[in-house]
């Protein structure tokens, strides 16, 4: 039978497994840091982007960057109704929606003393059938004409009045009831107001304006043409969007802060986690001078000594990865809300696991710990039997 | 042998392994001082916050204009010291587009008035500021970035609007107490809104306010609030605290999950000492038995274990700040103040040095226990240990 260090560098992990611990601990760290910045990062694109889709155009003021900062006459509606490409329904009405988007400031209920930009829609009848994959979850839809409001379930509770059957104003003696909270999957929908629209232009001395037009194309494709007819109009000065192209453009800075951020942290963890196991694996050599000098006498091969080691600290990196995946997967139970500074909106985003991450996240502690264990096993290899079973002694 | 030297060659027993732990530990810590150095730059808004100051905006949110008028409108209201309106210009240097600034149309009077405990400069040059009407007024930091000079004339653009803006740096400043400015320029409001397209003209960001009384700021933010409640740009007022709080505030969650990484690192750092430090004496547990046997005491040496912990701690605490300097002024600490509009980060003294204490403290609790076990071992078994 050919002997196996194996088990044998497995109980030297064991036996010195406060060490062990802390190591793998540090490493745990790493893939936290990692999963969780990814998570975040993935997580505020899913939810800008999946408020966006393909078959929609967007239509604003021209050389405006955000709806809110858009001011379009209430004729445009009209006008994009007309143009080419826009899907009709079986009554042959073209699917089109004219909307208001503004901001308020709130106070929250959760932080003291915090004030945030919480985003207003005001939605006309049709919404719903531009945008299917928002539904009410609680309460009941608004009726149009009147002061009620469907609140985004990111958005309930946090700020005041914003919880079904409180009441809001966003003009002066002018209340606007809550009556349901709005889902959709995640998507930055679920981060604003909607309020009917004429209750919206009206408290918030928009009379006959609109910020955007959305229409739903008859396919992706038609979107050039609809395009070249509406943006070639100089006159009215529109500026045509794809949707989820505004969306990518307003989730793309705050998405890159989180990046960079968690990727400056990435690399200090890297090399904290890499050293980290370089100073344990080194400590374990160190100690076991005699006993690696004992095991080359008894005929062990150098290439055995070194793959033993390196096993040492590959199992550290696994014991870590695994913690610190299982950390990670720990994040989407917490919202996380925070200002998008593109819009200057309050957006409640999720942390969004995808096996992706973790993969890379396990390959970065990986190497991490093949690193680190690198220098001490090379300098366990090649200790001469005699003077490492001597060491102990001297 | 001096008991310093002692201890300093002690840590250069193991030389690698000393160093590879204040390279991990000074990596490690500075990745714990920048997330500190943001919570610190949080509280030092609110610690800069004027009591008898508040801030009127809209409500609509930022981004969203008030009427220039409401300026002359609240300065004349009872209870008002100072009102000084204030618009984002939003430059740009043309040929310097990534030189990012923080910059303001202000009614440059009241403001001075209002913020010169602040923005300290010289009197002539204040005087001079104010008495040209293209003047402006930046911060040393500011001026350094972009080479300019005082009596310079310099053209700037906005990214707001198209045109173009001359203006005579006529005064240089250095904050006090006031991190918000320090990388800011300041011109005259006129200046700015008479080049601005019609329909961005005669509006404000926010109008500063300056009470007699800054025990009654709720009550004056409250009645200026419910007086403007029946117009179509509503304001929300703000005492200076709150206002400040809600800069940053917006961002919370980011700083709270960076709060809780730098926590983490903590742990990190003392597990890693804690290998080495272990490892370092359990090395040298003949030499201490040997040092007993001709006199020394046990508490002795264990002071000198905790001696060395210590120093090889706040090497580490000083690399950290060598680390984190660079990173902070040069890609962080820009990143956030284009993005998020934070006040410029730096590294304050008493942050570097609970840096360096830091690195002492987590030394030293790691050594605890190796020192602890160096005390209760007798002579004959420490340098019976390794025969």
């Amino acid at each position: 039978m050919r002997p196996r260090l194996l088990t044998y560098s497995l109980r030297s992990l064991w036996a010195r497994r406060t060490t062990s611990f802390s190591t793998a601990l540090g490493i745990a760290f790493l893939v936290f840091v990692l999963c969780a910045s990814q998570m975040l990062a993935i997580g505020i694109q899913d939810t800008m982007l999946s408020a966006g889709s393909d078959d929609k155009a967007l239509v604003l003021q021209h050389s405006t960057g955000t709806e809110s900062e858009s001011k379009l006459p209430q004729s445009v509606l009209g006008v994009v109704a007309a143009a080419p490409g826009v899907r009709r329904d079986e009554n042959g009405q073209s699917l089109v929606t004219g909307e208001v988007v503004a901001h308020t400031m709130l106070a929250s209920t959760k932080v003291p003393d915090l004030v945030s930009t919480v985003q207003i829609r005001g939605v006309a009848g049709n919404v719903f059938r531009l945008r299917p994959e928002v539904h009410v979850n609680e309460g009941r839809p608004i009726r149009s004409g009147t002061s009620e409001a469907l609140v985004g379930r990111g958005l309930r509770g946090r700020y005041a009045g914003l919880e079904l059957g409180q009441n809001l104003e966003l003009a002066a003696g002018r209340p606007i009831r809550i009556v349901g909270v709005l889902e959709s999957d995640g998507s930055a929908y679920e981060s604003e107001l909607w309020v009917d629209l004429e209750t919206a232009q009206s408290s918030l001395d928009l009379q006959a304006t609109l910020s955007s037009v959305t229409a739903r194309l008859s396919d992706p494709s038609a979107f050039e043409a609809f395009e070249a007819t509406l943006g070639a109009d100089k006159e009215t000065g529109l500026a045509v969007w794809r949707e989820r192209f505004y969306y990518e453009q307003i989730s793309g800075g705050l998405g890159a802060v989180v990046v960079i951020l968690g990727g400056i942290l990435g690399v200090i963890f890297s090399l904290g986690a890499m050293l980290g196991a370089l100073l344990a694996l080194h400590a374990s050599v160190e100690q076991r001078l005699p006993e690696i000098g004992v095991l080359r006498a008894l005929g062990f091969q150098r290439r055995s000594i070194l793959v033993s080691f390196l096993t040492e600290s590959v199992a550290l990196a696994l014991v870590g990865a695994a913690l610190g995946v299982g950390m990670s997967m720990l994040t989407p139970l917490f919202d996380f809300s925070t200002t998008n500074f593109s819009t200057n909106q309050d957006v409640t985003f999720r942390f969004q696991p995808q096996p992706g991450v973790v993969i890379i996240a396990a390959t970065v502690a990986l190497l991490a710990g093949l690193l680190g264990g690198a220098l001490p096993a090379i300098r366990a290899a090649r200790l001469d039997p005699v003077q490492a079973m001597r060491a102990g002694a001297s | 042998m001096h008991t310093s030297q002692l201890i300093f060659r002690g840590t250069l027993r193991a030389p690698v392994r000393t160093l590879v732990t204040v390279l991990t530990v000074g990596i490690m810590l500075s990745a714990f001082l920048f997330p500190r150095a943001l919570v610190r730059a949080q509280r030092q808004q609110i610690e800069e916050a004027e009591a008898n100051r508040i801030v009127v905006q809209p409500r609509r949110g930022w981004g969203s204009p008030l009427p220039a008028r409401y300026a002359d409108e609240l300065r004349a209201r009872d209870g008002v010291r100072i009102a000084a309106g204030i618009r984002w210009a939003g430059f740009k240097v043309p040929g310097k587009e990534d030189t990012f600034f923080a910059s303001f149309g202000a009614e440059v009077g009241p403001f001075l008035d209002m913020c010169d405990h602040q923005l300290v400069a010289p009197l002539p040059q204040r005087e001079a500021f104010l008495a040209d009407p293209q003047g402006a007024m930046l911060s040393h930091d500011l001026a350094r970035k972009l080479g300019w000079k005082l009596g310079d004339h310099v053209i700037v653009q906005s990214w707001q609007a198209p045109g173009e803006w001359a203006l005579n740096v006529r005064s240089l400043y250095e904050p006090h107490h006031a991190e918000w400015s320090r990388n800011a320029l300041w011109l005259h409001w006129d200046h700015l809104n008479r080049n601005l397209p019609s329909e961005l003209q005669e509006q404000m960001s926010s109008i500063s306010l300056e009470l007699f009384d800054g025990s009654r700021s709720a009550e004056a933010a409250q009645a200026i609030d419910l007086s403007y409640d029946a117009s179509p740009a509503r304001t929300l007022t703000l005492q200076d605290r709150v206002n400040l709080v809600a800069l940053i505030g917006r961002f919370q969650a980011i700083l709270a999950a960076l709060d809780g990484v730098s926590y983490m690192i903590l742990v990190v750092v003392l597990s890693i000492f804690g290998n080495t430090l272990a490892m370092n004496t359990r090395a040298r547990a003949r030499e201490f038995g040997v040092m007993r046997a001709i006199g020394f005491s046990s508490g002795w040496i264990a002071g000198l274990v905790l001696a060395e912990a210590a120093l090889i701690g706040l090497a580490g605490g000083a690399l950290a700040l060598a680390i984190a300097y660079p990173l902070l002024q040069g890609v962080v600490g820009p990143l956030l103040e284009e993005s998020m509009s934070f006040p410029p980060l730096s590294i304050p003294i008493d942050l570097a040095l609970s840096c360096l204490g830091a690195g002492c403290l987590l030394a030293i609790a790691s050594a605890g226990w190796p020192a602890y076990r160096i005390t209760r071992l007798s002579v004959a078994e420490s340098l019976g240990r390794v025969t």
